[in-house]
This record gives structure tokens, sequence and C-alpha cells, in this order.
């Protein structure tokens, strides 16, 4: 009996012809004997636990997660929208930078200056921030991801 | 529906039901790599895996390229993912894995003690020497011996030729029973 041989017939060696042929070749090849061994152990040990079956519905518990996801998350920005977004933000830097050109630095603004940023550019910058992504999208994912599990 | 033709068309239109046939396609494969990699005893933190690949799927499909097959791609992430988690739950939970090997011969009711303490003994031998082998050859015994997949299945699970994971099984099985004559449970012919 070759090695070939033996490793197909190592699960059930048939006759008794085959069964001595198959010792034989056991106490011949170290290599056969090993492998032979290591087959019995896990048979005898690992084979014996019971195999393991999914106990909840993945894809169902996938597909819930995805849909508190898109709820939560804000849908991005339009393609004019993403530029008007450009523009305006080019703007208040292009703004910012005359500002401290003109002024120097420190500055000390006036309190008209400080009315029209207060009115004007604070809640736009922080409606900027907040409508339709960038930071909310990135808090809301931040704090949502950890309850969803198998829900 | 293929699965280009369910990428495609979730990409593009953001149906849900396609990527569902995806998840329901590629569940149990990668819940299957995921306990095998994991282990007796953390079957939760499969499923675990098994829906963060999904989740992690789903948020960097447009990352996918259609050269090479989804479940290559699935595969991947749920074999790194896996290992993380298994690294996180050795620390997390010191007492599982391979010792479900120990508690299986410890719960079969009216054996003789003696037998049974030699036997628990012989189990824990083993479940050391599992947990020295290589990530990889542990997965594949796993599934050969744990979860009783041929030799097509396990191919179809890792993503390799037939020949290759025979291979894999012949140098596993050679290195445990190396550990094993190393931690003297070996040679005797009472094992064959």
């Amino acid at each position: 009996m070759t090695c070939f041989e033996f490793e197909r017939r190592q699960a059930a060696p048939g006759s008794p012809a085959e069964q001595e042929a198959w010792t034989q070749h056991l106490r011949r090849c170290p290599e056969c004997r090993a492998q032979s061994i290591a087959h019995h152990v896990l048979e005898s040990s690992l084979a014996t636990i019971p195999a393991p079956s999914v106990r909840h519905d993945i894809a169902g518990a996938v597909l819930r997660r995805i849909q508190a996801e898109r709820k939560l998350s804000i849908r991005p920005l339009s393609g004019i929208l993403r530029f008007a977004m450009c523009v305006y933000w080019l703007c208040s830097f292009a703004f910012a930078v005359y500002i401290t050109q003109a002024l120097g630095w420190p500055i000390t603004p006036s309190p008209a200056f400080i009315r029209f940023a207060v009115l004007i550019l604070a809640p736009l910058s922080f409606a900027a921030t907040l409508w339709r992504g960038g930071l909310a999208r990135f808090v809301v994912r931040l704090f949502a991801h950890g309850h969803m599990r198998f829900k | 529906m293929e699965d280009s033709e369910a990428i495609s068309r979730f990409i593009q239109s953001g149906d849900l039901e396609s990527f569902e046939v995806l998840v329901r396609r590629y569940q149990d494969r990668v819940f299957r790599l995921a306990v095998s990699i994991l282990g007796p005893g953390l079957e939760s933190e499969a499923e675990e895996v098994a829906q963060e690949v999904f989740m992690r799927a789903f948020r960097r499909i447009r990352d996918f390229r259609m050269e090479s097959r989804f479940y290559t791609w699935l595969y991947r992430m749920a074999y790194n993912m896996a290992l993380d988690r298994k690294g996180r739950a050795r620390l997390r939970l010191p007492h599982l894995g391979d010792d479900a090997l120990v508690r299986e011969a410890d719960a079969k009711p009216g054996s003789d003690p003696f037998e049974a303490a030699v036997e628990s003994r012989r189990r824990a031998i083993v479940a050391g020497c599992l947990a020295e082998l290589p990530d990889l050859y542990r997965a594949v015994l796993h599934q050969a011996y744990w979860l009783g997949y041929s030799v097509e299945e396990i191919s179809d699970s890792l993503g390799a030729p037939p020949n290759t994971v025979k291979s894999y099984l012949r140098r596993a099985r050679r290195r445990l029973y190396a550990l094993l004559r190393l931690k003297g449970l070996e040679d005797s012919d009472d094992l064959l």
C-alpha cells in the first residue's frame, strides 16, 4: 500500500486484507502514522462537540441596522449645493484674509462688525456645518452604532 | 440574480433588496468562516462578526472592484475581523475558546470519574495543541472535524482550491501530531 492509497482509505479500510495492508503501512511509514494519530485524536475530541448553527437571523439584523443607519444619516449634498457651499467657504476665507490684511493683526473688531458676525456669519457657518452632512452625520453614527445589534 | 447585477443595482439605486440577496447568499459561509477561526464557545461572537462584515460591506461597497469575486472580498474582511475579534475575546473572556472541548468531556453523565478525569486531561492537551496551531490551520481543522465539512465545502469557504485545502489539512495534522508528542499525548497504539 502506498501513502496515496493509505490516505484515500484512511476513513474506512474495507476487507481484512486491506486492514492488514493498512496496519503494515502504518508501521512502516512515520508520516502516515502521524496523520492517522492526529486524525483519530481530532475525531475523538473536536468531532464530538456539537456543530454550531446560526441562532439569530443575521440577514434580518443586518437589514434592520442598515435601515436604522439610513434613517439617521443625512442625505449628501446635491452637485449645485455642494458648489454653492464651496463658493461660500472660499468667500468666507477670502473675507477673513482681507480683514486680517486690511486691519492688521491683532485686530479689535468694531461693535458693528461683531453684530454682523453674530447675526449673519455665525448662524450661516453653523447651519452650513450641520445641514445635510459633515459633523452631524459623524456624531450621529458615532452614538448610534453601539445600540443596534440584534434589535 | 448574479452578484455583479445585485451590486450594480444596489450602488446605482440603493435598492436594499439587492443587498439582501447578497447577505442571504453569503451569510452562512461568512458565519462558518468566522466560527472556525474563533473556535468552540464563541458562536455568538461569530454571529456578530458576520453582521459586522456585512455592515462594512454595505458602507464600502463602492470601493469593491468587479475584478475579483464578491465572496473573495467578503472573505478577506471576515478573516481579518474574526482574527481581530478572537484577539479581543481572549483578553475579555480568557476562560472561553477551545476549553469547550474540556467541558464536553466533563459533561458526560454516568462515566467513571477516573476515566472522566483522564479524558478531561487528554482533551485539555488537545485544546492546548490546537490553540498553538497557526490560525489558518486551526480554522481548517475546525471546519473539517468540528463543523464536519468536506474538502469541497472548506475550499468553498476559504476560496482556495481543493488540493490546497488537502495540503493545509495534511500540514495541520502533522503539526498537531508534533505538538501532541511534545506534550506527552502521542504515539501510543491505543490512539489508533
